[in-house]
């Protein structure tokens, strides 16, 4: 039996991109609005007793500390109750947890989950980059966010010949996918052999397995399910929520081709949902880089322990594939704002769910959807989140 | 044998060399200095005493200049060998012979009883311009050893001498060498005269012409498949000559250092037993790449208390392991509970050098500051424990597939407002 206590009323979301002309209140208030205007019976926004605020690297880009108050006062709501989660990449994923166990509580009826990010206020080498110097130095050795995957993917290159092509089929199909959505960063098709033949980033991955850069917000309006139909006639409800996290840096990790985390909260958000991988008819999963997607298509359970690469070659993880992965384009292809992931990979299922995606719209057998996210320094956190059509 | 004798030494050679009028000159990685390869020699010799270095209540280092010294560096080097708070250390710098002062006053120390074990360390950056290579050597000293070798003294003589120490910032200007030969000469015949030597004399320090005037004049003649005069380690060199004839068999050897206007006479006196190791035959390596003035900015200054909390244990690479469960964790200050079994009691657990590449990644997209491109390795070390650092700039990744036998050594890591930061990097089992 799903968990169901809360639904999800109103999804919105800015372009993904270089949004240079765009500050972070902006970003926010833009998708903020999109999500109340995507209520279909309307909602005042006085309805909303409470916000979270999914932002990670704002206080490094010359914003000011971006605490709740700096988004309660974008979305013109001076007063209201809000709190920022930072929590690496799950952030915004991991704000709408929090929304989803405040309105749980019952404390508050409707809550607001924005997430946004402004990565490109630096020069990209400059932004993100940066992270090289977070974490503890002599731990890290300038690692960034390549760096703190690559040797995991390494590693299952190696245990289970997975392909360097294998690999490259990742970000072929997530381009195509993102040509058929209107908000992602990237509209281009690509080829295996362009991203083969993509400058060396950090081994294995060249510039094209590489997720972008990016700025961009995202928001839903999360309700309690059985208010829901005062504001829709077509809820998605949070049917499972799982976080986990992973022993730290790398060398304390116990497996090598896969994260513990992402495992963990699979693994609670079924038990959650009730639901088995076999269930889920659609998934946004965390692929900041190629292989990264590929061993978290086997962590999620969505096929089995070493043929990620394989699974993905074959065609099965496109829109008209058995387990359609990232329909939206993904992180490589729509963006990767940090902040706003999670909250941007909810919009799409939320979309999905009911049907309104057009040219990238999967078949839906179940009415289950997953979104997941795995990162934080050193790739210590995952949440994953299952959404269902039906209360 | 009464009085303190050297009972134990080792050496380390660069795996960088040059090359020079008169062979091979060794040379340093961009990312090794005094401190590193004094590091790399001690652990050698410790190695090879195979004692407890608890028991070490004296540290004499020997280096020669400039930026190797800047700071407290000898006391990173007590840090990094793990030697108690209580060591006594003590540097002696900016002299050719610094690395006999450091010999004799570690004898002098366990000698009148102030000390009971002495490590002595002597290391050079080298200096390519004045054809001085790079190397380091350790000895272990003990007050009544009956085994190793005995010094003493035979002679000393003293002059007003114009060579230069360190290159000039303008450039190499060569000082006077046939007035320098000459009196090296005069000081050579000075100090020998009515000593004696028992066996071979050689001859370290002083410019390579002076030695090999002073051999022309019969007054050197190093034993059979001696190094030290051929291997100009700086300061190290009186050291290395040292671990030579600890490492030999037979009648003394009489050592002949030569620097800093003084030559010294020194007869090395062997009894069996002593644990001497001489590196394996020098293979020229190549070339150095320059030494980076800069390295990249820390996430806080490299003063910072953040730094200093975690800094013995990360120069050290040492782990804790549970009383309970015996989980060892890396960094122990950030893991104060355990993991496995919520256990709190620790106890001190070195991790072990040698392992084998579980991964190795090039990062070619680095933020400013840092190097074009920085290998990054994953390693099982001996024990099953994982370690994950950064290869030296020197070392591509050709030369580090997966399951290719590595060590941790320590390297520098950057350098900030003249501050050096250490870390352990992989580098391949030579």
């Amino acid at each position: 039996m799903a968990w169901n206590r809360v639904a999800i009323v109103g999804a919105g979301m800015t372009l993904f991109g270089e949004c240079f002309d765009l500050g972070l209140e902006e970003l926010a208030a833009e998708a903020f609005g999109a999500a109340v205007d995507s209520v279909e019976e309307g909602i005042d926004v006085r309805d909303i007793g409470a916000a979270y605020y999914a932002n990670v690297v704002g206080s490094l880009q010359g914003n000011e500390i971006p605490s709740g108050a700096a988004l309660a006062n974008a979305i013109g709501l001076p007063g209201l109750p809000t709190t920022r989660v930072e929590n690496g990449c799950p952030s915004g994923s991991d704000a709408v947890r929090q929304g989803c166990l405040a309105v749980a509580s019952g404390v508050v009826d409707v809550v607001a989950v924005v997430g946004a990010e402004k990565l490109r206020e630096l020069a990209t080498r400059n932004s993100l980059l940066e992270s090289a110097r977070m974490g503890h130095p002599l731990l890290s050795y300038g690692a960034t966010a390549t760096t703190i995957f690559a040797h995991q993917v390494t590693r299952h290159m190696h245990e289970y010949g997975t392909t360097r092509e294998q690999l490259a089929a990742i970000p072929v199909k997530n381009w195509e996918n993102a040509l058929e959505n209107p908000k992602a960063q990237r509209k281009e098709r690509i080829t295996v052999k362009d991203v083969l033949d993509s400058p060396l980033v950090c081994d294995p991955f060249t510039l094209l397995d590489c997720c972008p850069q990016s700025d961009g917000a995202a928001a839903v309006l999360l309700c309690r399910a059985d208010r829901a139909h005062e504001y829709t006639d077509h809820p998605v409800f949070v049917a499972g929520l799982g976080l986990a996290t992973d022993p730290l840096y790398v060398h304390e990790k116990e497996t090598l081709t896969g994260w513990a985390c992402t495992r963990l909260a699979a693994e609670r958000a079924y038990e959650m949902a009730g639901i088995g991988p076999a269930q889920v008819d659609v998934c946004e999963v965390h692929d900041c880089f190629s292989g990264v997607e590929i061993i978290n298509t086997e962590d999620l359970g969505l096929c089995a322990r070493g043929e990620g690469g394989a699974f993905a070659e074959a065609g099965e993880t496109r829109i008209d594939g058995v387990m359609p992965v990232n329909p939206s384009g993904g992180l490589i292809a729509k963006g990767h704002p940090i902040g706003a992931t999670g909250v941007g990979q909810m919009v799409e299922l939320f979309q999905q769910l009911r049907g309104e995606s057009g040219e990238r719209q999967v078949r839906l057998d179940n009415g289950f959807a997953l979104q997941h996210n795995v990162g934080g320094y050193s790739v210590g956190i995952s949440v994953v989140t299952i959404l269902g059509r039906e209360a | 044998m009464a009085g303190p004798s050297i009972v134990a030494g080792a050496a380390y050679l660069p795996g960088h060399s040059l090359t020079a009028r008169r062979g091979v000159l060794l040379a340093c990685a961009a990312d090794e200095d005094a401190v590193t390869l004094a590091v790399d020699a001690a652990e050698r010799a410790l190695a090879a005493w195979a004692g407890d270095r608890e028991t070490i209540d004296a540290l004499f280092v020997a280096v020669h200049y400039g930026p190797e010294v800047e700071g407290p560096q000898s006391q990173l080097i007590r840090e990094a060998l793990g030697l108690g708070a209580s060591t006594a250390v003590t540097t002696f710098v900016a002299d050719d012979l610094a690395g006999v002062a450091a010999i004799q006053g570690a004898l002098a120390a366990c000698a009148s009883g102030a000390a009971q074990r002495a490590l002595v360390l002597g290391a050079d950056i080298g200096e390519p311009a004045l054809r001085r290579g790079a190397g380091a050597a350790a000895l272990l000293v003990e007050p009544k050893g009956d085994a190793g070798l005995r010094v003493r003294e035979l002679g000393r003589r003293c002059a007003l001498t114009h060579e230069r120490w360190r290159a000039s910032p303008e450039g190499l200007r060569e000082p006077d060498l046939r007035f320098l030969e000459h009196r090296y000469a005069e000081l050579a015949e000075g100090v020998l005269a009515g000593a004696e030597p028992a066996g071979p004399v050689v001859l370290t320090g002083g410019s390579a012409n002076a030695r090999r005037q002073l051999r022309a004049a019969g007054l050197g003649g190093a034993p059979d498949g001696a190094r030290a005069e051929a291997l100009d380690l700086g300061i190290a060199a009186p050291l290395f000559a040292v671990v030579e004839a600890g490492a030999g068999e037979g009648a003394p050897v009489t050592l002949l250092a030569h620097g800093s206007g003084q030559s010294v006479l020194l007869e090395l006196e062997r009894a069996p037993g002593g644990r001497f190791e001489l590196p394996a035959a020098l293979e020229p390596g190549p070339p150095p790449s320059p030494p980076t003035a800069v390295g990249p900015r820390l996430s806080l200054p490299a003063e910072s208390p953040f730094f200093a909390r975690t800094w013995g244990e990360s120069l050290r690479g040492e782990a804790a392991r549970c009383a309970s469960c015996g989980h060892v964790a890396f960094p122990p200050s950030q893991r104060r509970i355990c993991p496995k079994c919520t256990g709190r009691e620790w106890e001190r657990y070195p991790l072990p050098r040698q392992g084998t590449v579980l991964s190795a990644v090039r990062n070619r997209f680095l933020p400013d500051g840092f190097p074009s491109e920085l290998v990054f390795v994953l390693g099982e070390l001996q024990d099953g424990y994982h370690y994950g650092a950064p290869a030296p700039a020197e070392v591509g990744i050709e030369q580090l597939a997966i399951g290719t036998p590595v060590q941790l050594r320590l390297r520098r890591f950057t350098v900030r407002d003249g501050v050096p930061v250490y870390s352990l990097k992989f580098v391949p089992r030579r």
